[in-house]
């Protein structure tokens, strides 16, 4: 795709200095241009990929803070200097999908972004000292952190018969730890707050201090049921970094495996769905067809949760001729077995009363916020990274991307239904078509001087991992999770609904409390 | 419809098993306890280095993994195919924290 000549000149003209650098192209600029410059792109449709900064004093003097942006399937990446204890001017009030990214920036980094609507802490605990920055390259993270109680202070709604109902103080289920905080008149929620951070662990900063073969492994704990595009998303920037290229073999069994993933993760989410209308028999035979796909994974890569298969330079574990037949026969059953559940999912009244016109995130919100994945295109934003950034065999595979318009509950699920049977599609034609050859190639050399950027379409949307690399471990490594953009989403979807409501619209949002934390 | 249906359940067999009477079966790629081999060991240390949790250690008598850091990742497996494998031992339950701690010894 090539970027819009008049764009370009408008863009030029701010910059400092630009370099297209394969697919992306790189943008120096000053501090002061910095936020029109983003603006610019952004008000010609360009959606905010991340706002993340680094800290680069020891070379460059300055804290650097980069943009990532996505035009039109054009990747642009605006760079500007920032320095320390000079409140940088925020870029919320014109770009509002930057309103989490730039306070999570003032967490970590100590920067503070002027005319920001909501400064408080987002990621770091409360009792965190408000002098001590994480991500700081001269923090000395073996140290011991006094504790400083400190409030949060949560947005108050007043008025006559205004309650507040808190979930928690840290509600924690089987699922991850969050707070929700609920303003409420009568039945309807008026406002919900969700504070997160309980399961913060540093992963960013750990990643600095890891060798990359150790990263990969990392990188697949991050949030549980991404491992594989977490991992692959990891290896893909370490492979940019070091100029190599995984087998066009290792590409293949990457996308089986990233489909394979996102196959158990929407039928789990499709059945939680079910679930939360207390509508157990389908329920239940969802559940237990996520279970076989878990075990399809186990047998055929000896991780349920597709781990230690992605490495830099390919991948672990072969899929021979064997193995892809039976791979093909079960997924012959499982489909069958999936029409059946969905049929009896979308023709039951009680269940689509329950779930149409509830919980309803609207495209101007959808896009104004950043949101990604399944959420998005059920508001009708058009976007995935297989199709718009392709990567591993996705270039090869023939696909539809499922959209809906009306953004509630059900075109939740019915995108979920159909991405399901995408999958199934994908991963037949990349069985049929997988080439002969190696499955991994050998990581040597350097890394480059510059920037690495990785997109990959995780069950839950597009995931990012953007790296600086030194000889032995990432000297910056950026990572964002699709939960970290449609958090806010679940925000804004629940208002108007009633209480009993919100356990069902937030299964259909189905969000990482891991991977927003990091 | 019913009936149907009553036909598709008792068709149905019990998806579980009578653990730890009956044993599962075990897929051949599964990846449990990692085991060392020491008999073949040159000591070259690659395996501590590659393991990103620092599950293991020399010890006087051996190769030490602690089972308790171990995360089955299979990297050591990876960088010496010739002592070290993942085995499909999956019970490693211990009552104490030194219980979790495997010596390989040399032979
Ligand atoms: S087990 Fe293998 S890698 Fe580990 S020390 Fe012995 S020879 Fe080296
Ligand atoms: S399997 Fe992974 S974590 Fe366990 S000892 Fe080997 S390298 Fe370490």
């Amino acid at each position: 795709m090539s970027f819009n000549d008049g764009l370009i000149r408008k863009i030029s003209s701010m910059a400092e200095r630009l370099e297209h650098r394969g697919e992306l192209l790189h943008v120096a600029t000053s501090r002061d241009q910095f936020v029109d410059l983003v603006d610019i792109i952004h008000k010609v449709g360009g959606r905010l990929v991340s706002l993340h900064a680094t800290d680069e004093r020891a070379t460059a003097e300055s804290f650097m803070m980069y943009a990532i942006l996505d035009h039109d399937g054009c990747l642009i990446e605006v760079v500007s200097p920032v320095w320390d204890g000079v409140p940088f001017q925020s870029l919320v009030p014109r770009v509002h999908a930057a309103n989490w990214y730039e306070r999570e920036i003032q967490d970590m980094f100590g920067l503070t972004p002027h005319g920001h609507p909501d400064p408080r802490p987002l990621v770091l605990y409360d009792d965190w000292p408000q002098d001590t920055f994480p991500l700081r390259k001269d923090f000395d993270s073996s140290i011991d952190i006094p504790r400083i109680p400190r409030e949060y202070k949560y947005r108050h709604m007043e008025g006559d018969g205004v309650f507040e109902i808190p979930v928690g103080p840290v509600h924690a289920g089987v699922i991850e730890p969050g707070h929700f905080r609920f303003s409420v008149a009568g039945e309807p929620i008026m406002a919900l707050e969700i504070r997160l951070g309980y399961v913060h662990r540093g992963v960013e900063k750990l990643s600095e201090t890891m060798p990359y073969h150790k990263g990969v492994i990392l990188a697949e704990r991050i949030s549980g049921d991404t491992s594989a595009a977490h991992s692959a998303a990891y290896c893909q920037s370490v492979e940019q970094l070091f100029e190599i290229k995984a087998p066009e073999r290792a590409e293949y069994i990457r996308t089986i495996i990233l489909e394979l993933e996102r196959l158990y993760n929407h039928l789990g989410d499709i059945s939680g769905i079910a679930l939360d209308t207390a509508f157990a028999v389908p329920a239940a035979d969802g559940y237990v067809l996520r279970e076989r796909v878990l075990e399809l994974n186990e047998w055929l890569t000896g991780s349920r949760l597709l781990r230690s298969i992605n490495t830099i330079g390919g991948v672990n574990k072969d899929i021979d001729r064997d193995k892809s037949a039976k791979l093909l026969s079960h997924l012959v059953d499982l489909r069958l077995q999936f029409e059946r559940l969905s049929s009896t999912m979308m023709s039951s009244v009680s269940m689509l009363d329950r779930v149409e016109g509830t919980g309803i995130l609207s495209k101007e919100n959808a896009r104004s916020l950043g949101c990604v994945g399944p959420i998005a295109r059920a508001s009708g934003v058009d976007i995935d990274t297989r199709r718009d950034h392709p990567y591993a065999a996705y270039p090869d595979m023939s696909f539809r991307i499922p959209l809906q318009k009306s953004g509630d509950v059900y075109a939740r699920t019915v995108v979920r239904i159909d991405e399901v049977r995408e999958s199934f599609a994908i991963i037949e034609q990349a069985l049929d078509r997988i080439p002969n050859g190696s499955i991994c190639t050998e990581f040597t050399g350097a890394p480059i001087k510059t920037t690495a950027l990785s997109l990959v379409e995780a069950s839950r949307g597009e995931l990012m991992h953007w790296m600086i690399g030194e000889e032995e471990k990432p000297f910056r490594h950026k990572i964002r999770d699709p939960s970290f953009c449609n958090w806010l989403g679940l925000e804004l979807a629940v208002r108007g609904d009633i209480v009993p409501d919100f356990p069902l619209v937030n299964k259909s949002f189905s969000l990482s409390y891991a991977g927003n934390d990091l | 419809m019913i009936l149907k249906l009553l036909r598709r359940l008792l068709g149905r067999r019990s998806r579980t098993i009578q653990y730890p009477i009956e044993q599962p079966i075990i897929p051949a790629e599964f990846m449990g306890c990692p085991e060392a081999d020491m008999n073949r060991c040159d000591r070259c240390d690659q395996c501590i280095a590659s393991c990103p949790v620092s599950a293991l250690d020399f010890v006087d008598e051996g190769l030490q993994l602690d089972l308790s850091l171990c995360v089955f990742c299979g990297e050591c497996a990876r960088v010496c195919p010739e002592c070290i494998v993942m085995s499909d031992k999956f019970e490693l339950a211990s009552k104490s924290k030194e219980g979790l701690k495997v010596v390989f010894t040399y032979g």
